[in-house]
Formats: structure tokens, sequence, C-alpha cells
């Protein structure tokens, strides 16, 4: 490989930069050791990522808790393993006039969810069909938010269903979601119901309105709904909580004062 | 004005730093380049003493985050070069105001200097000539100076009992005589001096590494990368939408505009093919028009025109040299836990194009900037509320 080639190629003269006259004596070497390029491990970039590497965070519950923004998919991937599934919706051709003809690039709708609560919906364009899929994957894994699932009627077993109405818009498509009682099934478009699947979502009516034959905005627009889940505050929500520390707080060394409480 | 820099900025090949556990030590005569540690001085004569590198937060000196070997062809005042990056251990200080817990300070020497020999009677010495008059040169006399024996600065204070060991600061000997066991070892034979220092250097100071470089090469210049599958562009759009739900069809007014923080996913897919890189060196050349850009980690946070101010001495404008990325604190053994853990996006040096020579001053200082990652995820801006 050309490790050793790039010190020498200074002469020999160490270091960095652009020196290259007379030959000093530093230690310029290349790297040594075996170059793995498949399978390469993960080197965090951010705060998040490290502490995540670490195994500091339990789950990405106390992430979504105080709203950190993630930055880096790896962190996704390390809370949820092989449990996302992804699914292409749609590869869109989006074309653009040059002056030497049209210039088509291919734009990649992908949702992945582990059909437990937890939904992402990416959105990626780029010059080849595979690239795009592969960004708007990463894309999708970013944009991973919590479904907050309830009951129609009586609260027996797991929660099934949205908890209320909630509703989401894009553009011109609105997509209402209704709570529905066991065993329904997903009342919906073949759209929406896939992205439903992928939640967690086992039973829903839904509602929409618009020109639902653009898929971005109609994809969206129920993305937008599903989120609006825990956005919701429902009477069960009314009593004060009382936060805990922030991830980075947690298991700082100086012991914090009383818990603030905040009205939720 | 920027717009054009972002155009060359991805283009540019840069050197780029790994940090590896230094297989030899990492003496002054090799000139290295090192993480953590003490620092070892390119100008043994003059050293910097603790008042020069005090964080203007807590007033304690700071410790050697990283340091450059940079030789340089002009002018010859800097043939021999370092750069010295100093930093506050404590993390609280950066979050106060990070401006005033980091340092960068210049060091050169011209070819011929009172200290280390001119590397042609090396070659020289590889030919068989005679070696004894460079032998005798290599090691030239000069006044030895005093360095602190925690972390290396100059050491003004010596301790008043044994009169052997020297320290920059009070600081310092406080924690020499509790954790370096100096209690214990003062005016005794100081034959495992070393041994005892290490828990006391774990303390202050950061683990050592050595920086050894590479040059970031070609890899696949196209934006959106591999060639080899471009014959199949038009099957894999059959196969698209065999996958898709929805067949292909026209599609006006969609709405598909996501708001991802761009710059840091650029920041991502150029780092990604060596992601242990700790460091970028983008000066590589003299006769360039444009100075070299730095790979921005974010959109925000990009230092004015007015924060790198020209250099002082003699007026020319600093330019950017190197940047610190945010992957060497995976070496520092910082405690992430703490909520004011030492963090940061990218850390920059920019320093002055001309490496000008100041007559009495053995170290200038250059600028560093900081630049943090947004604090933004993936914004959908279609959550409306009922």
């Amino acid at each position: 490989m050309a490790d050793s080639g790039t010190a020498d190629s200074r002469g020999g003269r160490g270091g960095f930069g652009r020196g290259r006259g007379d030959r000093g004596r530093g230690r310029g070497r290349g790297r040594r050791g075996a170059r793995k390029d498949d399978d390469k491990e993960w080197i965090p970039v951010t705060k998040l990522g490290r502490l995540v590497k670490e195994g500091k965070i339990k789950n990405i519950e106390q992430i979504y808790l105080f709203s950190l923004p993630i930055k880096e998919f790896q962190i996704v991937d390390r809370f949820f393993g092989s449990s996302l599934k992804d699914e292409v919706m749609k590869i869109m051709p989006v074309q653009k006039q040059t002056r030497a003809g049209q210039r088509t690039r291919f734009k990649a709708f992908v949702v992945i969810g582990d059909s437990n609560g937890h939904v992402g919906l990416g959105v990626k364009c780029s010059k080849e069909v595979a690239t795009a899929i592969r960004g708007a994957i990463i894309l999708a894994k970013l944009s991973v938010i919590p479904v907050r699932r309830g009951y129609w009627g009586s609260l027996i077993g797991d929660p099934h269903t949205v908890p209320s109405k909630v509703t989401g818009r894009c553009g011109s498509v609105i997509c209402r979601l209704v709570p529905a009682p066991r065993g329904t099934g997903i009342v919906a478009a073949p759209t929406p119901k896939k992205l439903l699947q992928l939640a967690g979502i086992t039973d829903c009516y839904t509602t929409s309105r618009g020109s639902t034959r653009t898929l971005g905005n109609f994809v969206k627009a129920t993305f937008a709904a599903i989120g609006n889940t825990y956005a919701f505050l429902t009477p069960d929500r009314w009593k004060d909580v009382e936060f805990k520390q922030s991830p980075y707080q947690e298991f700082s060394d100086i012991l914090a004062k009383a818990p603030e409480k905040r009205r939720v | 004005m920027p717009l054009l820099a972002m155009a060359t900025s991805s283009t540019k090949v840069v050197e780029l730093g790994f940090a590896e556990p230094p297989d030899s030590p990492l003496t002054a005569d090799n000139f290295p380049s090192k993480i953590g540690g003490k620092p070892v001085w390119l100008n043994p004569g003059h050293i910097l003493s603790a008042e020069d590198v005090l964080c203007d937060i807590c007033k304690k000196p700071m410790i050697l985050l990283i340091q450059l070997y940079t030789p340089e062809d002009y002018p010859p005042e800097a043939f021999h070069r370092s750069i010295y990056v100093f930093c506050c251990k404590n993390g609280s200080c950066h979050k106060t105001s990070w401006r005033k817990s980091l340092k960068v300070f210049r060091s050169q020497l011209p070819k011929y200097n009172p200290y280390w020999p001119p590397p042609n009677e090396e070659t020289n010495n590889r030919n068989g000539d005679d070696t004894n008059e460079n032998s005798n040169q290599s090691l030239k006399k000069f006044n030895s100076v005093n360095h602190c024996v925690v972390c290396g600065l100059y050491g003004s204070k010596k301790c008043g009992k044994c009169n052997q060991t020297y320290y920059c600061s009070k600081e310092h000997q406080i924690v020499h005589w509790t954790s370096g066991q100096h209690k214990n070892y003062c005016n005794t034979t100081t034959s495992s001096l070393d041994d005892n220092d290490s828990l006391c250097k774990q303390l202050v100071l950061f683990p050592e590494f050595e920086i050894v470089t590479e040059s970031e090469g070609n890899l696949g210049k196209d934006e959106d990368g591999e060639n080899g599958e471009d014959g199949g562009s038009s099957s894999n759009l059959d196969d698209g939408n065999s996958r898709a739900l929805v067949p292909v069809g026209d599609e006006i007014y969609e709405n598909t505009q996501v708001n991802v923080d761009k710059a840091f996913l650029k920041f991502q897919k150029k780092v990604d093919p060596f992601p242990d890189q700790v460091l970028r060196y983008a000066r590589l050349d003299y006769e360039g028009e444009k100075n070299a850009t730095p790979l921005w980690v974010s959109d925000i946070g990009k230092p004015m025109p007015e924060d790198i101010p020209s250099c002082p001495h003699c007026g020319q404008e600093r330019t950017f040299e190197f940047q610190i990325l945010s992957t060497l604190l995976n070496y520092l053994r910082v405690d992430h836990m703490q909520n004011d853990s030492l963090d940061w996006g990218s850390l920059l040096v920019y320093s002055c194009k001309d490496n000008c020579h100041v007559s009495d001053k053995n170290y200038v200082e250059e600028i560093l900037w900081r630049q943090d990652f947004s604090d933004e995820g993936l914004n959908w801006s279609g959550f409306r509320s009922i």
C-alpha cells in the first residue's frame, strides 16, 4: 500500500506540511497495522455518539426524553440492531433541464421501522438509484421517532391502536388516524398502511384528503400524524412529571440538587 | 466570496493525522508530532512557562493537547517549525469561554541553530564520512533549562526540601507531592522516579500518542460515488419499480424537502473513508491562489473575517493551516458523563501565512477557532398539533 510512500516522497523529512527543501530528521512514517477496509469500526464524532458507544445510554427513549439531536445513524443501529426493517416506498425520477438535454436524478423514499413503536422516514435524491436508496436509509434512521399507542376501549392487553384521533398534513394532503377496536386491522391505502405496520400500530381507521397521489406528501402527512401521537396531551398526562437528569448529567460526580419540577 | 472557496474545498487533498501509540520514545531530536504527554520542545533553550499558558478562566496552567512538526522552506528561519496547542483540562472552562482556554503557539528555528545539527551533515554520515566533528556538535552546549517534572513547562519554582525537583506552578507542586508520591521520594535517590510519576501524569496530562500521517488520496471524486454501478442504472430503475409500492408517474406539487443538517452529512461522508482520523492538515503547497478552507461540521459557528485578525507582527493575513477533529476526544480518556466534559466539533488553527520570524519572541501566538456541531436533528416541519 502507499503508506510508506508518503513519508518517502517528502524525502524522509517528517512532519506535516509543505517543506520540501533540505531534509530534516523528522519522524514521518505511514500508518502501521493492518488496513481493515471492510467492516470498519464506528468511531463516534459527537458526544452523544461517544456515550452510546461506551454503553452509558441504555435505550433510545432516554435520548427522546431530552430531545437530543441524533446526528450519527450508527447510534440508532446500536439500539435497534437488526430489528429495524426498511421498505422502499417509491423511486421517483426527477429531471432538470440543462443546455445539453435533461439531467435525471432519482429520488428514493424509504420507510424504516421495528414494528414496535419506532418509525423513520428518509428521502434522498441522487444520480443513481442504489446511492439514493442507501442515503435514504441513513436519513430514515436519523429520523426515527417514537410512536405512542393506546386502546380503543377496555385497557386489556397491549396497546394496539392510536391513543386518540391524530392528524398530520403536508402540502395538500391531510391524513387522519382514528382509533379502532382490536381485530380491525389497518384500514388504509397501501402507502400509509405500510408505514403504520412498521410503526407497530395493529388497528387503525384512516381518512385522507387532498392529492394523495403525490406520494411524498402523503407519506410525510402520515408520518406527521404518527409523530403527533406523543405531542397530544391526554388527561392521564396532566399530572406533574418529575424530570430526571439529562444523560449528560445523570452520571455526573456532582450531586444534583433537588430535581426540578415542571408542568408538562 | 465564500461560495468559491466551498467549491474547491472538497477536492483539495489534505494530509490526515492518525493517533497511534508511540513505538519508540518521542524525543526532541526526532522532531515528533504527538498528542498529549509533555511537550517536546523544538527550541530547548527557551521554553514556555506557566504564565504564558494560563487558562484565563481558572488561572491554572494548561496542558499540551497536540504538537505538530511542520517544517517550511520559506522563510529560512522556519526550517524547523512546530505548532503547540495547549488546552485546559477542565471542561467547564471551555463551556464558559473556549477562547480563553485554548492557546496555540508557533515556534521555529533556522537550519543553522545552536541546538540541532543541520540535516545535510546527517546524510553525509550515511556515506561513511568522518563523523567525529558532527557528533561533537550534535549535542551543542546550551544552558540547560529546568522543566517542570509534572507537565514539561519551564520550572521556575522548585521543591524547598530537596532542591532537585522543579515545578512550573504551585498546583503542580501540590499534585506531585500527593499523587506523584514526591512526599515519599523527596530527598531520596531518584532512580524510580518515572514509575511513581505515572499516576500523577495520568491525572494532569492527556495520554500520549504519536501522530502518523497519510495523504487523503483520491477516493472517487464523484459526489455520489461508485462508478462501477453506472451500467446497471436503467435496470436498477425497473427493479426499483417492482420493489416500490407506487409506480413511477409524473409528480408535481411534491413537497419533499427535508431539513437535514447538510453540512454535517457532508462532513461525515468526507471522514468516512478514514473514520479514525484525528487531524486534517491543509497547508500543503505554496503556490495555491486560494487559501485552504476547513471541512466544516455545521453551517453555523463559522468564523467571521474579524474573528481571524492578521498577524500582528508582520501584517500578513492568517490562513487556515489545520483542524483537529472531535474524534481525538476518543483518545483523550475524557469522562464524557460529566455535564461539562471537554467537547468540540472541530478546532481550526489559523496561522501567519508567511511564518514571520520575530527576533525577540521564540513563541508566537496564533489563532484557534472552535466550531461546534449544530443542535438540530432532523426537523420535520409537518408536525403540528391538531
